[in-house]
């Protein structure tokens, strides 16, 4: 709970000095697109796949997920671009993790962000603050399989043409 | 400052205690079905200017258009994990004999891929080796005959269960497969013979035609073949296929025979040290012993009587019968008629040609082991 204050405390201040700062540099920028966003959201499913890189040596990188069958990881990476001319700020992004997989514990990342979990999709908290009540009534730390959504908090504003990332990683079952 | 209290307030949130019921994982025996979409689509919610914005919706490409319902989900389609194994179910040999006909082995199929699949049953004979710590070292009659089950009652049945493959078993369904076998006479007592059957995954309803596994790039909207099988018996891993062995153990009856003959008396010195002169009795000791595993039974002798000697009718059972038969020290008697008709049916007569015949019910069967050894008694007088 103390540790959580802190983080909250902490949190806050970096909003309050971003927003700070987006109140002044907005002044003059121009608005969105007409029916469009300040930010373009994109989603994409990869798997580690080995390929022989230019010197014949074995390695992995990510490629669109390929092959998966259940027990295959995939992963998840959302790209947040700031496709106007104003400053993007309080960015959070939420992805459910998809039905027929089991998040991956501590896979999810987030250069900048604060990773929050949920067991519903409306309340979001650490890990370590999910708790299962089982059916006998015994209380638990939940699972990183039972996580159902994810929730990155962007501590920094994004600037125009600048993007925001968050990934993680499923295993299908 | 608005726009910050909601997050902020789920984040404050110390402990959470939700019903586990609903939160907990779904049991997937087998995983998710071959085809089955998994579909993915993020939100991000973001304020400029300190005004919160419309949330927007991600897409594959990318989204930039606010408001619910206008982002598209980012999917794949799971794709066909082949996956088998065969198991040998009785967990021990199947006892067989020499010249028995339709000696079953049993083995259970397994899909433990996430798809329905067609199989290929094969079933040959291992030459060496050891299956149940037993060395095959000799060889039913081929071609062995496979079939499954068709009633899933787990026991072969001839005329019923007549299909020779698989035509199609659900994901993490399974069905029991037989061979069937029938054993040469010439094997004997002991031996092994152990036999393997093979599954190979073929297309679902089309089991002739083998599955084979999707090479190259593949298309997030079709379901490609993936081969995810162990190694089984005789086979490799990711190879679609997945063997097991039994085996057959031959257990038979060994009879071997011995005959003695002892002067039991003559005329002239009595039962006192008797010698083999004409008019003296001389007692035949046929003794059979089974050194197999198993009894015989209809077990006949027939014994010529010897020529110059007359067969001595009344010498046991107090001069009732003509014949003594003792197992495990126990006697019983039989008469054996002259004229080759047996009848007081007991089992005993003597044929037209002369011999002494023995059969059931006075022989019997001849249990395995040499403490159940029968010996059959009669007497004949020297000509």
């Amino acid at each position: 709970m103390k540790k959580g204050k802190t983080l909250m405390a902490a949190t806050l201040a970096t909003l309050l000095a971003s927003s700070a700062l987006y109140a002044a540099a907005n002044t003059d920028v121009a608005a969105p697109k007409a029916g469009q966003g300040c930010i373009s959201l994109k989603t994409v499913a990869e798997t580690e796949q080995e390929v022989l890189n230019e010197k014949g040596e074995r390695v992995k990188r990510l490629a669109p997920a390929a092959k998966v069958v259940p027990g295959s990881e995939v992963v998840w990476t959302v790209t947040a671009s700031n496709v106007c001319a104003a400053a993007a700020g309080n960015v959070f992004i939420d992805n459910p993790v998809p039905q027929h997989m089991a998040y991956v514990p501590n896979s999810a990342t987030g250069p900048g962000a604060d990773i929050a979990f949920s067991l519903d999709g409306r309340r979001f908290a650490a890990p370590e603050q999910l708790r299962v009540r089982d059916a006998d009534g015994t209380e638990r730390a939940a699972r990183a399989d039972e996580y159902t959504h994810i929730r990155w908090s962007f501590k920094n504003a994004i600037a125009p043409g600048q993007m925001a990332m968050a990934r993680f990683r499923a295993t299908l079952k | 400052m608005n726009m910050f209290s909601t997050p902020m307030k789920r984040v404050s949130l110390a402990l959470l205690a939700v019903s586990g019921v609903a939160a907990l994982p779904q049991a997937w025996a087998v995983g998710t079905a071959a085809s089955t979409s998994i579909d993915n689509r993020a939100t991000v919610s973001y304020s400029v200017g300190a005004v919160p914005q419309t949330p927007i919706e991600s897409s594959p490409a990318g989204n930039a258009t606010p408001g619910a319902g206008n982002g598209l989900n980012t999917s794949f389609v799971v794709d066909n994990r082949i996956d088998l194994t065969v198991t040998e179910v009785s967990g021990g040999v199947t006892v067989t004999s020499p010249g028995a006909t339709g000696a079953v082995t049993t083995f259970r199929v397994t899909n433990t891929g996430n798809a329905a699949q067609a199989y290929q049953l094969t079933a040959a004979q291992l030459v060496g080796g050891a299956v149940f710590g037993n060395t095959d070292n000799t060889q039913v009659t081929d071609p062995l005959a496979v079939f499954v089950d068709a009633n899933g009652n787990g026991t072969y049945e001839s005329g019923t269960d007549t299909a020779t493959s698989i035509t199609t078993l659900a994901a993490d369904a399974n069905v029991v497969v037989f061979v069937v076998a029938n054993v040469p006479l010439t094997v004997t007592n002991g031996q092994f013979a152990s036999v393997r059957l093979t599954a190979a995954t073929a297309v679902n309803n089309t089991p002739g035609t083998l599955a084979t596994q999707t090479t190259g790039a593949e298309s997030p909207t079709v379901v490609d073949t993936v081969f995810g099988d162990g190694a089984g018996a005789g086979d490799a891993a990711r190879d679609a296929a997945f063997g097991a062995d039994d085996q057959y153990a031959v257990q038979s009856a060994a009879l071997s025979i011995a005959k003695t003959s002892t002067v039991i008396s003559d005329p002239f010195n009595g039962a006192t040290n008797p010698k083999a002169i004409p008019g003296a009795i001389v007692e035949y000791a046929i003794t059979m012993t089974n050194t197999g595993t198993v009894g015989a039974s209809g077990v006949t002798i027939v014994d010529p009587i010897p020529t110059n000697t007359v067969f001595a009718t009344g010498q046991y059972n107090a001069a009732a019968s003509d014949v003594q038969i003792t197992v495990n020290s126990t006697n019983t008697f039989c008469v054996a008629e002259a004229g080759g008709t047996d009848t007081n049916s007991d089992g005993c007569v003597r044929t037209g040609a002369g011999a002494l015949q023995v059969s059931t019910p006075a022989s019997a069967a001849v249990a395995a082991g040499a403490a159940n050894a029968v010996t059959v008694r009669f007497r004949v007088t020297i000509s």
